[in-house]
């Protein structure tokens, strides 16, 4: 509709700004996450809490107030999301809910305990979606029978690790 | 946890009593209940909620595994049920003996996909199941669901050509509320429900003590799908319409919140956890005014976080507090027992 | 291998092969056990001992070789069949069931050998419960922990722990009994306690397999002794047989010889 005003843009794709920044922020949210988680030291303590709190407990190490900052992180990086997603979707008082399903399905396929993982799920399922659109009557039924599928193949989701929450 | 030497001594006494005064207290309910506020018909719907979150605890307290979709069998249940009123007979016969066999199956085919799974994978997985089964009944079923609006029209049900009304279906649902608990408190007492609590304390052992694991698991699993069935089912004979939410996830989340402040693993919490949230919803929530969701949200991090066990723990610990009370002794707390090797 | 001993012999291994990736585990491992005697395997960490184990309850199948029971093949029974077929098995920590009291704990091995891998069984609890309880307080008596049978496994001690354990599996009745490093982690006292409980169950003629480290255990309990290195048995005999040979004592006895 844009060329129509401004026929000098023939031959370009007009992408919104805002999505552009989407996009940026998102990519810079989980490198810096996966940089904590993989590069640092507290990203290497809760990694192992992960496996065994019990252990770390003994080495003295305060397990519970460092799951308590991811928690607060996680809720962090979802008010990220509410954020800059916010202004390209409809917002309304149950739209957390409408995205705990789906968050929920990303977590599993991707696997548990795994950030690649959990890029590779939302890629995949975003994906399917965006690409079902056409056919709004499976659309929604789509991501579930991904996730059915995934996880009756690989029991631990795509990149999961051996013994997270099982 | 009900103490270990309870349950011993529950089996050798036998299901009369707990069923007596279950029975004694739903059946009258129609005379109490109005006292303090529910209004007619809520009773009936309670007795729903109590079979369905019946079988619920046979899965979750039991064998340990949770389902966060046991909707899916509710739902499929209520419009099986629905489906065979409108197009078979008004008669509900056909139409529970058609949603037992459907959930029947359902829960067959999911349980087998699902015997090697566990924890977090398990709860996921089922919660898929019944999303698949949620979207699918709004969209490619919508012309037998009748999509968004649910199911409407139905004929009123009848029985042998009678029409149900309100106290005939509450003496049903009663009915089928009282056997339920019944063959639950059996299966809890019998060497089946012991192989299923130990498939929650140890698998490992029970498979080298020469047990089929998921057969056992699947057969709890189908157990468990079958009260949600029947729930379901009775559900549409009260009230002769199907809501889409009958198979949303929301309505998986009440059940796991109902066994969880009612007591997890104690069949007698979760039914109380059940008719609390119904009255609760209900009634109670007139008195707060609108913030009644908010006061509820507030109750069940409470429960959850101070009361583990819910209820039923509650109950046992103010029993424990008020013999140590009375005593006056260094009674001790069963806290303290347990830690005596 | 059809010659007049093979009947004796309770259980065989023939020339048994695992291979983890590239590596192996266990390289064409035989291994004999008479009815009714007791077989120790001992050998160094990472000499196989466990996996040969998970071989014998079918958790592992072999790449090459075929293990036989009571003459019966093993190779396509399914774990849970093998140990019903009587297969019982006592792992390094003792595995029961923790929330559960010492008498549901073995009732529920006595019920597995009653009603076999899976019954579905309502209608007649009662009496089915009572007769199974009664069994799971004789094999408590046998084992020493009768007077607490009402209390909840978790409670235990770890030697009591591992009471319960072999409580559990005999009242499988197994006809093997398969110890897993049965005094792992336990204090001497509790070790001469277990040595003691296993020669009484020796008596009652069922046929043990156990892996050890503890060579005061195995010199004190096997009739015969197999030694696994890198893989694979480079001894077969009685204690005392093994104990003088050479090549046993330079790959591993040296140091931990008493």
């Amino acid at each position: 509709m844009l060329h129509e005003y401004l026929p000098f843009l023939e031959g370009f794709v007009v992408y919104p700004m805002w999505r552009l920044i989407l996009v940026i922020v998102s990519l810079v949210t989980v490198l810096a996450l996966f940089g904590l988680l993989q590069f640092t030291r507290f990203g290497l303590v809760v990694r192992a809490g992960m496996r065994d709190a019990e252990m770390l407990r003994f080495l003295g190490i305060n397990i519970e107030r460092r799951f308590a900052i991811v928690f607060g992180l996680g809720a962090g990086i979802a008010g990220i999301a509410g954020l800059f997603g916010g202004p390209v979707t409809q917002v309304y008082p149950g739209i957390g809910m409408a995205y705990l399903v789906p968050s929920f399905l990303v977590v599993v396929i991707g696997g548990m305990g795994s950030v690649p993982g959990a890029v590779i799920a939302s890629l995949l399922l975003g994906m399917a979606l965006a690409f079902s659109a056409e056919y709004s009557n499976i659309q929604q039924i789509i991501i579930y029978l991904i996730a059915v599928v995934v996880l009756l193949v690989r029991p631990r989701g795509l990149l999961g690790k051996k013994g997270v929450l099982e | 946890m009900i103490h270990e030497q309870e349950r011993e001594t529950g089996a050798v006494r036998g299901e009369l009593v707990p069923v007596g005064i279950f029975a004694a207290i739903a059946l009258t309910m129609p005379f109490w209940f109005p006292l303090i506020g529910g209004y007619s018909g809520l009773d009936t719907k309670i007795l729903i909620f109590v079979i369905f979150v019946l079988g619920f605890d046979l899965l979750l307290g039991f064998t340990g595994y949770l389902s966060f979709g046991h909707a899916a069998f509710f739902g499929t249940s209520a419009y099986t049920t629905g489906l065979t009123l409108l197009h078979y007979s008004s008669d509900i016969i056909p139409a529970m003996l058609m949603s037992i066999l459907v959930t029947f199956v359902l829960a067959l085919l999911i349980g087998l996909l699902l015997t090697k799974r566990t924890g977090i994978y398990f709860a996921i997985l089922t919660l898929a199941f019944a999303s698949m089964l949620y979207r699918a009944a709004l969209s490619i079923f919508s012309d037998f669901t009748g999509g968004d609006n649910g199911l409407t029209g139905l004929p009123s049900p009848t029985l042998f050509g009678q029409q149900l009304h309100g106290t005939a279906v509450f003496m049903l649902v009663a009915l089928f509320a009282i056997v339920g608990f019944w063959i639950a408190l059996r299966i809890a007492r019998s060497p089946f429900g012991l192989m299923l609590r130990a498939i929650k304390s140890n698998q490992e052992r029970l498979a080298y003590t020469g047990i089929d694991v998921s057969l056992y698991k699947l057969w709890g699993f189908i157990v468990s799908g079958l009260y949600g069935g029947v729930a379901g089912s009775l559900m549409v004979i009260y009230e002769p319409y199907v809501a889409t939410h009958f198979l949303h996830w929301t309505m998986s989340g009440e059940v796991v919140i109902m066994a969880v402040i009612g007591g997890v693993g104690t069949l007698i919490g979760p039914m109380i956890g059940a008719a609390f949230m119904m009255y609760f919803e209900n009634v109670a929530s007139a008195w707060i005014g609108e913030q009644w969701l908010l006061v509820l949200g507030v109750l069940f991090v409470l429960i959850v976080m101070y009361l583990p066990g819910g209820f039923v723990d509650g109950a046992r610990r103010l029993r424990a507090w008020i013999r140590h009370r009375r005593s006056g002794t260094d009674a001790q707390s069963p806290a303290e027992k347990d830690t005596h090797g | 291998m059809a010659d007049a001993n093979a009947a004796a012999h309770l259980l065989e291994v023939d020339s048994v092969s695992v291979h983890f990736g590239g590596v192996a585990a266990l390289q064409n491992v035989d291994l004999r056990v008479k009815e009714g005697s007791t077989h120790c395997i001992i050998g160094p960490n990472g000499a196989g001992k466990s996996t040969l184990v998970n071989v014998l309850t079918g958790q592992i199948r072999p790449d090459e070789g075929h293990v036989r029971f009571a003459g019966q093949s093993l190779d396509a029974v399914r774990p849970h069949d093998i140990n019903q077929r009587g297969i019982a098995r006592v792992f390094q920590s003792p595995s029961i069931f923790d929330e559960m009291s010492l008498r549901n704990n073995v009732a529920i091995a006595a019920l597995a050998k009653r009603d076999g891998k899976f019954r579905f069984n309502l209608f007649q609890p009662r009496s089915r419960m009572a007769s199974a309880w009664k069994q799971a307080d004789e094999k408590l008596d046998a084992v020493g922990l009768a007077d607490q049978r009402h209390t909840e496994a978790e409670h235990l001690s770890r030697g009591d722990k591992r009471r319960l354990e072999l409580a559990i599996c005999l009242a499988a009745e197994p006809r093997l009994l398969l110890l897993d490093e049965p005094t792992a982690g336990m204090s001497r006292h509790e070790t001469e306690s277990t040595i003691e409980l296993l020669k009484q169950i020796a008596s009652t003629g069922v046929t043990k397999v156990v892996i050890e480290h503890d060579m005061h255990l195995v010199f004190s309990l096997a009739e015969r002794l197999s030694v696994l290195h890198q893989g694979s048995v480079i001894a077969e005999g009685t204690p005392d047989e093994v104990r003088n040979n050479q090549q046993v004592v330079e790959a591993y006895l040296g140091g931990a010889r008493e």
